[in-house]
């Protein structure tokens, strides 16, 4: 049997004050990406941090890449990398000085993908960290994760604060980096992100995990806002209201919004021959997205 | 590669700032002691301080006030108060920052994403604190080898090394206090809060217990009592509380490393 890079078994949390995660029970097969999303303050980073044993369960249990995550701490965080959601560095070092300082911490695992990785992502090296932007010093964070070549990588919001082309680059080394077996977990309040990345999606609530579905699933019944400019809206609306994946339904003036569910061709097929202007589709919030997907089942009040 | 890379972040990070201290300590022990030939000969200074009342004095950690020798001089110009307060200043600001603050600066976490252990963590750091305290007494050793012949100090070699023992390890004392209270609190701030209180009390209780027999009980739990009591330098060290400062340090640190490695770090 083939051990899983992550396993929980009803992991629970608590904190003094509340928050934390409640009975978070799921499995990461070895060679895949799973993208962990919800808003925030959804209990994503506390059950990454437990992963790490920065936080203890209160009750039940993690496994990672087969070793508890309390007993087992040393050699999970031997064979992990990771990106903390707030990543901070000595700010007078330089960049490469802080990148041999954290190798110094893994004298068993040499930076072999370190150069490779700067260059991917054109990383400043020589100037003292405190004089980078977020976005740079979010890029040594990930060279930081993946410079040893680990075998499970776990990042938490790991593209804040990048711009979209590193963050096509960083959804680029994700792919190549499960294309060789590794594991990658990672964590987003982005639909569209995840979308992009993960193969499955496990999506957590107010510290409970509700959905765990695979991202062609999530496609398939997602939820999109869609706003339409046409110089002929009658037409158009009175199309667009026989559909029944369309809802909510609204004009003004020249322009049309709507919420499409599922398959998007029906729309286009229904607004062939009228005249669009301009076309505008994007996800759906995290909520409504939630709504959505289990309206009527999972009432969560 | 440094056998302490956990720390050697924190010992490039400190090195300028304790060459700096050093100077600064080092100027102020050259200055004071240069001015005690002059004080000695100054006739009616020491008429003058043996009428303070006693318990100005003891507020100021001497016993007796006597400008007639250099080792009764030194006791109450500096090792009463200010060499305590700069070992004090040095070892609890460095433990409070060293795990504390990095936890506050979000540093503790990516450390401990590593395969290092957290006790690892806190013992590098109690060396640390070690080094900085030993660092502290040799400059205060070497200021005083120098002026001693030239302002005839006539100093014990003995009791100078009893009394700088009891200063280096007050200052291993309470810096790994602050330390593991940083540690376990997550919070420089807090650490240095508790451990200035701690540190204050401690030397009430040291220095009042001369005047106050209700406090006689209490100074046997003060760092104070076993570091500076009693004018060292001019009675010499009592060698064996040495011993017991080791072991309150040492309880302190025990404690530390069981307690932090259950700990919930904040993120």
């Amino acid at each position: 049997m083939v051990v899983p890079a992550v396993r929980t078994e009803s992991l629970t949390v608590e904190y003094r004050h509340g928050r934390g995660i409640a009975e978070v029970s799921l499995e990461v097969p070895a060679g895949e990406v799973f993208g962990f999303l919800g808003p925030n303050g959804a209990g994503k980073t506390t059950a990454i941090r437990t992963l790490l044993d920065l936080l203890r369960p209160t009750s039940g249990r993690a496994e990672v890449l087969g070793h508890d995550s309390v007993s087992g701490s040393l050699e999970i965080r031997r064979r992990t990398g990771y990106l903390p959601g707030e990543f901070a560095l000595p700010g007078q070092l330089t960049g490469r000085q802080a990148l041999d300082w954290l190798s110094s911490l893994r004298p068993d695992s040499p930076p072999i993908r370190r150069d490779e990785l700067v260059e991917r992502f054109s990383v400043e090296l020589d100037r003292p960290v405190r004089q980078l932007s977020k976005g740079n010093r979010q890029k040594l964070g990930l060279v930081q994760a993946f410079q040893h070549d680990p075998e499970l990588v776990i990042l938490d919001e790991p593209t804040s604060g990048l711009d979209p082309l590193v963050q096509d680059e960083f959804h680029r080394l994700v792919r190549a980096h499960v294309g060789r077996g590794r594991s990658v977990f990672l964590s987003s309040h982005s639909l569209d992100e995840v979308q992009h990345v993960a193969d499955r999606v496990g999506i957590i609530r107010e510290g409970h995990l509700v959905a765990v579905e695979t991202v062609e699933v999530l496609r398939s019944r997602g939820l999109r806002r869609v706003t339409l400019l046409t110089t002929d809206p009658t037409a158009a609306e009175a199309r667009l209201s026989t559909l029944d994946s369309v809802s909510e339904l609204s004009r003004r003036g020249d322009r049309l919004d709507f919420a499409v569910s599922g398959a998007f061709d029906p729309v286009i097929a229904a607004l062939s021959g009228v005249p669009v202007v301009d076309l505008l589709s994007r996800a759906a919030d995290l909520d409504e997205v939630f709504l959505a997907l289990y309206r009527g089942q999972a009432d969560p009040s | 590669m440094s056998r302490i890379p956990v720390l050697a972040q924190e010992l490039r990070d400190r090195r300028r700032s304790l060459l700096w201290w050093s100077v600064g300590v080092a100027g102020w022990i050259l200055v004071v002691s240069a001015m005690y030939p002059t004080i000695r000969d100054t006739s009616g200074i020491s008429e003058l301080v043996s009428q303070y009342p006693k318990n100005i004095l003891a507020l100021f950690g001497v016993s007796d006030m006597d400008f007639s020798s250099g080792a009764g001089y030194l006791a109450g110009e500096l090792f009463g108060f200010v060499i305590p307060l700069l070992v004090l200043m040095l070892t609890i600001g460095a433990g409070a920052s060293i795990i504390g603050g990095a936890e506050e600066r979000g540093l503790l976490d990516l450390v401990l994403s590593h395969p290092v252990r957290r006790r690892r963590v806190l013992l590098e750091s109690a060396a640390l604190i070690v080094v900085l305290a030993l660092v502290f007494g040799t400059v205060v050793l070497l200021s005083l080898a120098v002026m001693d012949p030239i302002v005839a100090l006539q100093l014990s070699v003995a009791n100078l090394l009893g009394t700088v023992l009891g200063v280096v390890l007050l200052g291993i004392t309470l810096g790994w206090l602050a330390l593991v209270v940083g540690a376990l609190t997550g919070s420089r701030g807090r650490s240095l809060a508790v451990t200035g209180a701690v540190a204050a009390l401690a030397y009430l209780a040291s220095s009042l217990a001369q005047l106050v027999d209700a406090l006689r009980p209490v100074r046997l739990l003060s760092p104070f009592w076993y570091a500076t009591s009693g004018s060292p330098l001019v009675a010499g060290y009592t060698w064996w509380y040495a011993g017991v400062l080791l072991a309150m340090a040492a309880a302190v640190l025990t404690v530390g490393v069981i307690r932090f490695d259950r700990r919930a770090l904040s993120a």
